[in-house]
Order: structure tokens, then sequence, then C-alpha cells
């Protein structure tokens, strides 16, 4: 069974951007990128509301050829440019990026048909309202959060207008150097 | 300042005696460890500080009770301030009322000789304890639960940059996030 797994950054007051969409307070370092691509390497599908979609479809494409190029950027271009990238946005018409896939509708039954065909897990990044449509749609199996030690104040909240409460199973949680935890949980079943 | 906080960060009646829409989220999650670090909490503070909401909660709850290891008697035992603009009067036992400038006054309490000033609860309190930086010690337990409303621990506006100390995880699938501030 594929896996819906959601990947994402969060300041320990729940914001995934600053107000201003400031991501410079993420603190990332070898050891979390590598729990990264271990992760990245269960799947072969990434999904995307439109914001976050937009902002690595202006970065990822060219990441691994810059000068200042990180061996980071390098292995996660090697793995997120071939792979499969599904947009999920009724605005966005047009999108550019090698082997991208608009989703306008119907988020239920497009992610059914991708549950049952044969492959690897697919990772929500970021998204944040997308990820709340696929809380209330209960789409999500797998949540990793890394809180970074800051309290933002403002910002783009991780989650909003959920319509139920959500019991989450523990999996697993760990410390960087940084200060993030990161703090791995699945569905309940419940 | 010590917490029960879900994952989206609201902290509203976690024991349920609010009677709120989500009240008693954490109760399922209960466990001997959990119990042992409240219980090692509350032996080394030495002051409680809490807001209205909450000292009414506890004033309700605590006196009746009693326990073979003694935390009700402390939590009964121990110096209360209450920090509150509309209550007149605190009748549970060794509290007295802050109504003043509440940054004056807590920043008083803390220049006193003891241990740690312990605040549980108290979201209000909490926001204008943050404002003015006087909280030195975060500790979250937080639950794995998304509640999707309730009064929240951190107010719109306040930032502070945090030093872990400390993650721990609990067998029931609470993980207790220690910050320094």
């Amino acid at each position: 069974m594929r896996n819906v797994i959601w990947l994402v950054h969060t300041s320990l007051d729940g914001f995934v951007t600053g107000p201003n969409g400031e991501m410079d307070w993420i603190r990332l370092d070898d050891e979390l990128f590598e729990d990264v691509h271990a992760l990245v390497s269960t799947a072969d599908t990434a999904l995307f509301g439109r914001v976050t979609y937009q902002l690595m479809e202006g970065y990822w494409p060219t990441a691994a050829n810059r000068p200042t190029a990180t061996k980071h950027d390098i292995e996660h271009s090697q793995w997120l440019n071939p792979a499969l990238k599904i947009v999920f946005s009724r605005i966005l018409k047009k999108a550019q990026w090698q082997n991208t896939k608009i989703v306008a509708e119907n988020i239920r039954d497009e992610m059914a048909k991708l549950k049952e065909q044969p492959g690897k897990n697919l990772i929500l990044f970021a998204s944040p309202n997308l990820a709340s449509t696929f809380m209330n749609l209960d789409l999500i199996d797998e949540y990793r959060f890394n809180v970074n030690p800051i309290v933002l104040g403002r910002g783009k909240a991780l989650f909003t207008d959920l319509r139920s409460l959500n019991k989450l199973k523990l999996l697993e949680s760990k410390t960087y150097k940084t200060g993030v935890v990161k703090l791995h949980y699945s569905r309940t079943g419940e | 300042m010590s917490e029960f906080v879900s994952l989206d960060g609201v902290i509203e009646d976690p024991g349920g005696s609010e009677k709120s829409k989500h009240g008693g989220w954490t109760m399922p999650y209960w466990s001997d460890e959990i119990g042992k670090f409240k219980f090692d909490e509350l032996f080394g503070s030495d002051t409680l500080l809490l807001g209205r909401v909450t000292y009414q909660g506890f004033a309700d709850a605590w006196p009746s009770r009693t326990d073979e290891q003694g935390f009700a008697q402390r939590m009964n035992g121990l110096p209360k301030y209450v920090v509150s603009t509309t209550l007149d009067e605190v009748e549970w036992n060794n509290s007295r009322l802050i109504k003043g400038d509440v940054a004056k006054e807590v920043s008083k309490l803390k220049q006193q000789p003891g241990r740690d000033i312990l605040i549980a609860g108290s979201g209000e309190l909490v926001h204008e304890l943050m404002k003015h930086d006087l909280i030195d010690e975060y500790r979250l337990l937080v639950y794995p639960v998304v509640l999707g409303s309730g009064k929240r621990l951190f107010a719109e506006g306040t930032k502070a940059n945090l030093k872990l100390l400390e993650a721990r995880t609990f067998a029931s699938g609470v993980v207790l996030l220690r910050y320094q501030h």
C-alpha cells in the first residue's frame, strides 16, 4: 500500500512561513537532509499546493547546476526533477516543470486512483492549505513535522479549517543538533 | 511554564473540567510516566502562578483531593499567586491576588530567592508574560491529537527565540519539549 506522507517544517507556534513568506528561520543540517533523503527514497511522487509548487518550480529545476549548489541540492534535484509531481490547484493552468500534472478538482477521486496504482509513497511537501484539505478528507497516512525552536507570532498557519478532531499515533521523535525536533506520526485508524 | 498542548497548539480544557467542546483530550494518554514528570515538576517548584480561569478550576478540584504521593497536599499547600482583574478574593489555601501591573509584580516575584515559579494552564497570563519576556522555561507536553479549535498557547504577534533543552517521548505517544528562553 502506498502511503501519503506530509513533510513540513514548522515553528513551535504552528507556522510554516512568516507573515511575508519568510523561511529563513527554518534550521537545516546534514543530518536532517539525510533523513529527508531517506524519506524521499521511499517515494516516487511529490504532491503540492499551488504556492509551494511555485516556490519549488522556481528553484529545483536548476538547483543542481548553480555554482553554489550543495550536496543536498544535487541529491534532492536528482529525486525531485524526474519524480511525478502533482499540483492541486484550480488557478494554475500550466506547469513548466517536467513530469508535472495539475489536478483542479475531485481531490478525493484523484488520490484514490493514485493510491490504487502500483508505486512507492507519495510525499506532500509543506502546502498547509492542501494538507488541511487532505486531513478533512482523511487522505494523510503519515505526518513528519520538523518543529523549530522558535515562536514566530504570525505567518502562514500549519493547520486551517479542520472539520474534526484528528487522533494520531506517535511513531518516533528525534532531536537534531540545531534544536529541531522531528515528530513522526501515523493515522490511528480510529 | 508547563502546558498540555495539542499538535495544533491548543491548551483549552485538557482535563475536561471546563466542559468545552474537546474538553478532556489529554485523558486517554495519561500514564505513570507523565504523572512522575508532573510530580517532579511540582516538587521542584515552590510557588504557583495562575490565571483566573485555571485558578478557579484548580480551586474547585484540589482542596477535596488526596493521594498517597502527596501531590494534592503540595498543590494545596504551596503559595499561589492568582492574576485577575475580576476576582476580589481568593479562598484556596495560601493564595493571594495580583491585581495591578502583572509584569512588574511577576518581575518582583522572580527577584525573590527560592525555587521555580510554576505556571500551568493560564493561557492569557502566559500571553502577557511572554510579551514581557518573563518566562524562562517552556515545558510543553505535546499530545498526539489535532483538535482543530480551542484557545491557543501562543498569542498572535508574540515572538520568541528558544533553545531546545530536551525532547522526551512518553510511551503513550506524548512528547515533552523543553525549551529555555
